[in-house]
């Protein structure tokens, strides 16, 4: 597994990633191995930053990576997260039609697909969501919306440009809202655990109600 | 949050304009959608409150300031304070003129003006006021929403008041303490390459700049080809994105965690305070610089902090 590590300015360095599955077997490995640095996932890289410049960085992280046998490929199991969510999204209809479904058949999709957090980032709290496992639905091919929303309520369940995302509070969104979900995903009061995601960890949807939609 | 027992008002905010509770941010939740934030000029921030409090190092509570980004603040104390104002602007203590980069005892009914001159902005420190924090920090971001008196990320407002433990009979033997004028060497404004190509196309122009703001400094000049859009990464203040229009974006405190334009390369931690001091209109250059220099040019300025405040009982 050859990777090339590089400056990220003097305080972090930057390891490209070429899958997810890539992605999500270094970082976990260098969470565990350089537990002083933050670990920080992009689409397909990995970021490692340190609060303060730090020279020997680079090189910290260059024999970190070695120390990182190919066959670690899946990151470790940390337990999925399960979400209710109401689907009764402002876009839900416009979305099945994009997808030439009905919205039943939407709502199958998206709860029965399996996705993993892929990136933290835009809130505090907001994990970028990619599905894992096999697509049950073109997922990539619906993009953003073109004009973004100024204010989606809090707890919106959204997907655009291949991914799904839950907005931990109301805030703009230029995504598609499929439907709200009454779980925390941020308490700014609790210091030692303020998110409910974490980067790599999978999340599930379930429909709350039986949807009575054609 | 509930306020410690001890907790008075201070001081009153009378006027505010673009004034922030800052100190040196939240530490540690980067991965989890939450921005560093803390004062924009680091080493102002720094300067005014180890001018205020006693040795910085040792507590482990965030000594806070307000950031004064924009035109003025005035406070009315009810508690006798040592303050220090660091920064450029004109100070004055019920009507007289008073100096900025020394620590000052006002009284209870003092009425403090400070009328922002700038470039940059200029911090205030007082020596018992302590903010309430949200994750470990008091820091204001805007960008997150978190942090300030309200809790939210807004600046302070009139009429909000400011709230502390009063006793100041720690700290009067800072009353007095200044700052010895340390000019750092000029050097021009250091960048660490990350696309080695773009890198050097964008240190051989010169930059103007068209907006300055927390999130960050737009800067437009010459049309440098953007590549295509990156997958979506992490990134950091000081990053240097090349936006689709070909003009560039320096991020700032506020900046957020993560973007999809390309990268140029990064601002050396140590030359960060200056993006703070850019006006629209100003022009600046970048030079390459190495990483092991860049972490060379932040210990000396470590160095050079720590060396610049002067207590007076170290003069007799």
């Amino acid at each position: 597994m050859v990777q090339r590590a590089t400056w990220f300015g003097d305080r972090a360095v930057h390891v490209q990633a070429t899958s997810p599955a890539e992605r999500e077997a270094i970082a976990s490995s260098l969470d565990r191995q350089l537990p002083a640095a933050l670990i920080r996932r992009g689409m397909a890289s990995v970021l490692i930053e340190s609060p303060t410049p730090e020279p020997e960085l680079l090189m910290t992280v260059e024999l970190a990576l070695r120390a990182i046998e190919p066959s670690q490929t899946q990151s470790p199991e940390l337990d999925e997260v399960r979400m209710d969510v109401v689907y009764n999204g402002a876009d839900l209809a416009a979305t099945a039609d994009f997808f030439h479904i009905t919205r039943r058949d939407l709502i199958g999709a998206h709860t029965s697909q399996t996705w993993r957090v892929a990136m933290m980032g835009f809130a505090p709290g907001f994990g970028y969501l990619e599905p894992c496992d096999d697509l049950l639905l073109p997922w990539a091919s619906l993009p953003r919306r073109d004009n973004p929303r100024a204010q989606v309520p809090t707890g919106s369940v959204a997907i655009a440009a291949g991914m799904s995302a839950v907005y931990p509070s109301s805030s703009p969104g230029g995504w598609h809202l499929l439907g709200a979900t009454a779980t925390k995903l941020f308490d700014a009061t609790d210091p030692e655990n303020p998110a409910l995601l974490r980067s790599g960890q999978r999340v599930r949807f379930f429909a709350l109600d039986h949807p009575s939609h054609p | 949050m509930s306020i410690p027992a001890d907790h008075v008002p201070i001081a009153t905010v009378e006027r505010a304009g673009l004034v922030t509770v800052q100190d040196l941010g939240r530490f540690g939740f980067t991965d989890v959608g939450v921005p560093t934030s803390g004062a924009w000029h680091r080493e102002r921030h720094h300067l005014a409150v180890a001018l205020v409090r006693d040795d910085m190092q040792d507590s482990n509570e965030p000594s806070p300031s307000l950031e004064i980004l924009s035109t003025e603040l005035s406070l009315a104390f009810h508690e006798p304070q040592v303050i220090a104002i660091v920064g450029s602007a004109f100070v004055r203590i019920d009507g007289h003129n008073a100096a900025t980069d020394v620590a000052f005892l006002v009284h209870a009914d003092t009425q403090l003006d400070i009328e922002h001159r700038g470039p940059g902005p200029a911090y205030v420190a007082l020596s018992g006021w302590q903010p309430a924090l949200t994750l470990g920090s008091a820091a204001t971001d805007s960008f997150s929403r978190l942090g300030g008196p309200t809790a939210d990320g807004s600046p302070i407002a009139p009429g909000q008041t400011l709230l502390g433990a009063p006793a100041i009979g720690t700290v009067t033997e800072r009353i007095g303490s200044f700052l010895r004028a340390i000019q750092p060497a000029p050097s021009s404004l250091s960048m660490i390459a990350v696309d080695h190509d773009l890198a050097d196309r964008f240190c051989g122009e010169s930059w103007r700049v068209d907006a300055s703001a927390r999130s960050g400094i737009r800067l437009s000049g010459p049309r440098i080809h953007a590549p295509r859009p990156i997958p979506s990464m992490p990134v950091v203040p000081g990053a240097i994105q090349l936006a689709p229009d070909g003009t560039a974006i320096v991020l700032g405190p506020d900046g957020g965690l993560t973007g999809g334009y390309p990268i140029v390369g990064v601002v050396a931690s140590a030359h960060l305070d200056r993006l703070a001091d850019y006006s629209i209109g100003d022009e600046l250059r970048f030079a390459r610089t190495d990483p092991v220099s860049a972490c060379e040019q932040f210990s000396a300025r470590e160095q050079r902090l720590s060396s610049m405040i002067i207590r007076p009982a170290a003069l007799n």
